[in-house]
């Protein structure tokens, strides 16, 4: 899972064509293209264009053996277990459907774009947000709302915040998301304890988190420092806190750089506050690679981090004793949170599209879902699993889970990678004394603006 | 070439036996100076990597321990063994070793064969060949890389052996190296071979050939170090874990483990010791060789 | 493997230019007359060989090819196409299998140079120009200069020299990937060489995660790692100064330091322009260390333009945008090249 995170927050991105006036910003819900029955997402993604041409209509079953090749990666072998473990799953159910797992380690778009290239895409895999705008506005993908009207699959069955990034303007759906993960405070219980502070929870706001920080920080600036909270200069976490201010990164029809507001200073000051005031600090700064590690060496008494954390506590430090807390309520009064998620889609030049998305539906629907979160691997997208019954014994996941109703995706369409690079760098300047926070997000909008044009 | 070394030393040796005698009374508390300086150097040069030899026995603690300890408290064994369980891990040292080997020998073969027709026979469009050859010296990599591996893709030899070997198995590097090295032998031999009725090329594996063994081996090992260190071109060329050379590997081997210092340093000493074992054994060719013979004449 | 082989193979192209051969890497003549005479009577029988009959010499033709077809077809295929492709590349809009590639004619490189006339700080081609002339004139200039101080300090000594040679050379056979690892751990914040700093009572800076101090930690990095190789070069040109000149000096009554700045440096200027053309050439194509240690960053002050066109082909996917940085950044090597020659370097019609 930590893997997404690399993802998003890497250097991958997709330049594709520019954003044209092709969708009047999605209409009503379900109808696609010259009336056909289709299923999709209401008010579509207006970031992603449309391709020229697609299917409309969902093939015909196929009878006879198939061989369908999958594609994804896994972070960890007992991860990988389970994928094969429910692609078996899927065989005995569809006895002529033979499925060939053959996952990608290491960078995995560039390899599924070196596929591309050479005409050797397989059949059904994983699609990354930022892929998913270059994929689909050149018709790579298969398009899936015919097969889930004819299946009864809803795009309402599906958090529209984890499948907007799969979906083209008109609402079209081209991917189904797998799982995903959002954005919590983990927090020290030890520490909190010692200071004989309550516990962050629901409802804790922006300034009870810097209080809580004031009052962690012990020793800054020495080689035994702890501080209340340890942050990355990293667009995939201040993204969050923008969003509590009331901010956007781009405008609605994504055109235009949106962060440059009086949402965005106010939000990049109170992110910049924990620096000025000592209570916050870099992970390098505590000799911690990232802010789990900070966490972990106890250096840092909160963190936001997603649900790739635990894990990653449970095998490296095993000792400390932490919670996960909601993020905290901004000025707006409402949450607001970053959500990460990765889809299964099918390449559209498959020789059995009905077979892939035979596979699709079976894998983003809710028993493979449901056997994911038991395993404790992944939060689920079907609003139907919101209230299982494994939240009930892992609140903390919980947590998380909860913040589907409140988050945004992280992801800008197909200069996502670029602007995320961008906002990272400014922000990286203002925690680092470099700029002021206004010279940073219009530097910052600059440069993205100028992406968002095709320079 | 041995020829034109000699001369020199001679001249030398004739007339610099007195201002030498001069120097050396002289100059005994500079020499203790150049002494301490080369010292100093030598020990900035060899010790960031007897350091990583020593601590590659190091636990990962004790690698990030601050001050950094001289000597592993315990010592282990574990990185090594460790890393050889990855699955990954002997075979891209056997990836390396295909790429260097097939390389090596093949560039050997064909620069040789190359420098042999440019250098020593007489046909159309030799100046050409020879021209294009030291222009394409000049071009630096940032042109060619994406476009080789356009051409790559589109001969589908991407992520494959063949798209490491083949833009190495001839060098115009190499291939002007031999021809400048064939060009000093004398013509007669050719001359009285061709008389008895040889083929060019008996006359090629079996004259010129062995005569030319100095600059083969420059060849082979300056083939081999570029190939066996090569990290750019297998970046771009390579995509998949289980094709990867030993410097791509050690790269991925990075992000994947959360920087894990231990065995990255034990990884890389893969990497140091067999150009070090090379080295040693071939320690003349690679300073005397065609390098610093080729900048004197 | 190419950057080294390109490397020296860069000079002895120059050298061609003039109609010199490659071995006049020094003014004095004294070595030279027996390699050029026989590469004269050679030649002078080639020419008197090529009068034979047409039947021989198409003979010799096919065979000459027989013999240089592997070597043709790498030449051809992986050195000149890909240049010219490269060339053309830079003209087009191409993304690799999502979309058909767009003529476009200039558009990238207009792109390129509006945004150096309108924002340059904030275009990561033009920032990562800036990074890599600043990287290159001070590791050029620290390598040169530590080369030449070992060189003329070895060449003093009467034992041990072979045995410093070798030690001094062993960083250069490490590959960039082993040593970006070794330095990324030394400079660690808790690193070794911070270590030693407090040893000093300085307090080191965290290297590579600060905007200042990342570049040059590569800097530094790479000076140690080719001084060395460098070395090689002045020794072998030393040891071949002309005695005689040296001992003129001396007997007029000039000290070392006159020696060595009015007499010796300048024999060396050949060998001097060689060994800056190198390592220019080499240092501003660097990539290795900036992608492995800090991936351009922090805040793209170690990003160099290799990496940006990396970066922009293979995870933007903009092939032409790429090969237009790329035609860019040679021309820029190709004109530092000459402009060293100039005046660096002595014409040979001694």
């Amino acid at each position: 899972m930590r893997r997404r995170i690399a993802s998003f927050t890497s250097l991958l991105f997709i330049f594709s064509l520019l954003l044209a006036a092709c969708g009047q910003g999605g209409s009503t819900s379900g109808s696609g293209n010259s009336g056909i029955s289709q299923q999709g997402l209401s008010g579509g993604n207006p970031y992603i264009n449309c391709p020229s041409s697609t299917n409309t209509t969902a093939a015909a079953p196929e009878s006879g053996q198939i061989t369908l090749t999958v594609s994804g990666w896994s972070s960890t072998p007992a991860e990988d277990a389970l994928v094969q473990q429910n692609l078996q799953n899927f065989e005995k159910l569809h006895p002529n459907i033979k499925v060939n797992w053959s996952p990608i380690p290491g960078d995995y778009p560039t390899k599924m774009r070196a596929n591309v290239a050479s005409n050797t895409v397989p059949d059904v895999f994983y699609l990354q947000p930022a892929m998913s705008a270059e994929y689909v506005s050149s018709g790579k993908l298969l398009n899936l709302s015919p097969y889930m009207a004819r299946d009864n699959v809803k795009a309402s069955d599906y958090y529209s915040t984890l499948l907007n990034p799969f979906v083209c303007t008109s609402g079209q759906v081209y991917g189904l998301p797998k799982d995903w993960n959002s954005l919590g405070v983990f927090y020290n219980k030890q520490m909190f304890q010692a200071a004989g502070l309550p516990t962050p929870s629901a409802g804790w706001t922006w300034t009870d988190l810097q209080n809580d920080a004031q009052k962690l920080t012990k020793n800054p600036g020495t080689p035994h420092s702890v501080y209340g909270v340890v942050l990355s200069a990293d667009a995939s976490r201040w993204g969050a806190f923008l969003e509590q201010a009331g901010g956007s990164v781009l405008n609605k029809d994504g055109t235009k750089a949106a962060f440059n507001s009086p949402q965005g200073v106010q939000a990049l000051e109170f992110y910049d506050s924990f620096f000025k005031n000592n209570t916050g600090a870099l992970p390098t700064t505590v000799g911690a690679p990232w802010n789990g590690d900070a966490f972990g060496k106890q250096r840092a008494a909160m963190v936001f981090e997603g649900g790739w954390l635990i894990p990653y506590m449970t095998t490296t430090y095993p000792n400390v004793q932490y919670g996960i807390a909601p993020l905290p309520i901004g000025p707006t009064g409402k949450p607001a949170n970053l959500s990460f998620t990765n889809a299964w889609a099918a390449y559209s030049g498959t020789k059995h599209p009905e077979a892939a998305w035979e596979l699709i539906k079976y894998m983003a629907g809710p028993v493979v879902q449901e056997s994911n979160l038991n395993a404790g691997f992944a939060l689920p997208t079907l609003k139907s699993l919101a209230n299982s019954p494994y939240f009930s014994s892992h609140p903390d996941l919980k947590v998380l889970f909860d913040a589907a109703s409140y988050s945004y995706a992280d992801y800008y369409g197909p200069q996502d990678t670029a602007i995320h690079t961008d906002l990272s760098n400014a922000i990286q300047e203002v925690l680092l004394n470099k700029e002021s926070v206004q010279t940073a997000l219009s530097n910052a909008e600059t440069q993205v603006n100028t992406q968002l044009q095709g320079g | 070439m041995a020829q034109v070394q000699a001369r020199p030393q001679a001249t030398a040796q004739a007339i610099g036996k007195a201002p030498h005698m001069r120097r050396e009374a002289r100059l005994n508390w500079w020499q203790i100076i150049v002494y301490l300086l080369l010292g100093v150097f030598t020990v900035t040069s060899l010790g960031p990597l007897v350091f990583t030899l020593i601590s590659s026995f190091k636990t990962m603690q004790d690698v990030l321990a601050f001050p950094p300890s001289l000597l592993p408290n315990p010592w282990v064994w574990t990185n090594y063994t460790e890393i050889l369980d990855n699955a990954y891990f002997l075979r891209w040292i056997l990836n390396a070793l295909i790429y260097a080997g097939g390389a090596t020998v093949l560039n050997v073969i064909f620069s040789a064969m190359a420098g042999y027709a440019l250098s020593r026979m007489n046909f159309k469009g030799r100046e050409v060949i020879f021209t294009v050859t030291l222009a394409v010296m000049m071009i630096p990599l940032a042109i060619t890389l994406i476009p080789k591996f356009l051409v790559a893709n589109t001969l589908h030899i991407n992520n494959t052996y063949f798209a490491l070997i083949l833009p190495a198995m001839a060098q115009p590097f190499t291939v002007f190296i031999m021809v400048q090295f064939m060009k000093t032998l004398p013509k007669e031999l050719e001359e009285s071979a061709m008389i008895d009725g040889a083929s060019r090329f008996r006359m090629f594996f079996q004259v010129i050939l062995p005569l030319v063994k100095p600059a083969l081996t420059v060849v082979a090992i300056l083939t081999f170090q570029g190939a066996w260190n090569d990290f750019q071109w297998p970046l771009v060329a390579l995509g998949t874990q289980d094709m990867y050379t030993l410097p791509l590997g050690l790269f991925f081997f990075k992000s994947a483990h959360y920087t894990e210092y231990n065995l990255l340093l034990a990884g890389s000493m893969f990497n140091i010791l067999p150009m070090l074992i090379l080295f040693f054994i071939f320690q003349r060719y690679f300073m005397g060789g065609a390098l610093g013979s080729a900048v004197k004449g | 493997m190419l950057s080294q082989t390109t490397l020296v193979a860069q000079v002895f192209q120059v050298y061609r230019w003039e109609g010199v051969s490659f071995m006049a890497a020094q003014p004095a003549k004294s070595s030279l007359a027996p390699a050029s005479l026989v590469g004269a009577v050679g030649e002078k029988r080639a020419r008197r060989d090529a009068g034979t009959p047409s039947a021989r010499r198409r003979g010799e033709t096919l065979t000459a090819y027989l013999f240089l077809t592997p070597y043709l077809f790498v030449l051809l295929v992986f050195f000149a196409l890909v240049s010219v492709y490269g060339v053309g590349l830079s003209l087009f809009t191409v993304d690799l299998g999502f979309t058909p590639p767009q003529f476009v004619g200039l558009h990238n490189y207009q792109v390129l140079f509006s945004q150096l006339f309108t924002n340059p700080s904030l275009s990561p081609f033009w920032i990562s120009l800036v990074n890599v002339i600043k990287f290159t004139a001070i590791v050029v200039t620290g390598q040169t200069i530590l080369a030449l101080i070992l060189a003329l300090l070895l060449q003093t000594l009467v034992r041990g020299k072979g045995i410093f040679r070798t030690a001094f050379y062993i960083p250069a056979l490490t590959s960039s990937v082993a040593t970006a690892l070794i330095f990324l751990w030394l400079y660690n914040p808790d690193g070794l060489i911070n270590y030693l700093l407090s040893l000093l009572h300085i307090s080191g800076p965290d290297w590579l995660n600060d905007p200042f101090w990342a570049l040059p930690a590569l800097m530094i990095l790479n000076i140690w790692t080719t001084a060395a190789s460098f070395m090689i070069y002045f020794l072998a040109a030393l040891q071949d100064l002309p005695r005689e000149i040296l001992e003129a000096a001396e007997v007029d009554g000039a000290n070392r330091f006159q020696i060595l700045w009015r007499v010796t440096i300048p024999l060396l200027r050949p060998t001097i322009f060689l060994v800056v053309a190198l390592g220019t050439i080499g240092a501003f194509q660097m990539f290795d260390q900036a992608k492995f240690m800090t991936n351009g960053g922090p805040l793209n002050s170690t990003l160099t333009p290799m990496l940006e066109i990396y970066n922009a082909a293979f995870n933007d996917s903009r092939f032409g945008s790429a090969a237009a940085m790329s035609v860019i950044l040679f021309i820029i090597i190709f004109a530092v090249t000459i402009l060293q020659r100039r005046f660096i370097d002595v014409s040979p019609q001694g």
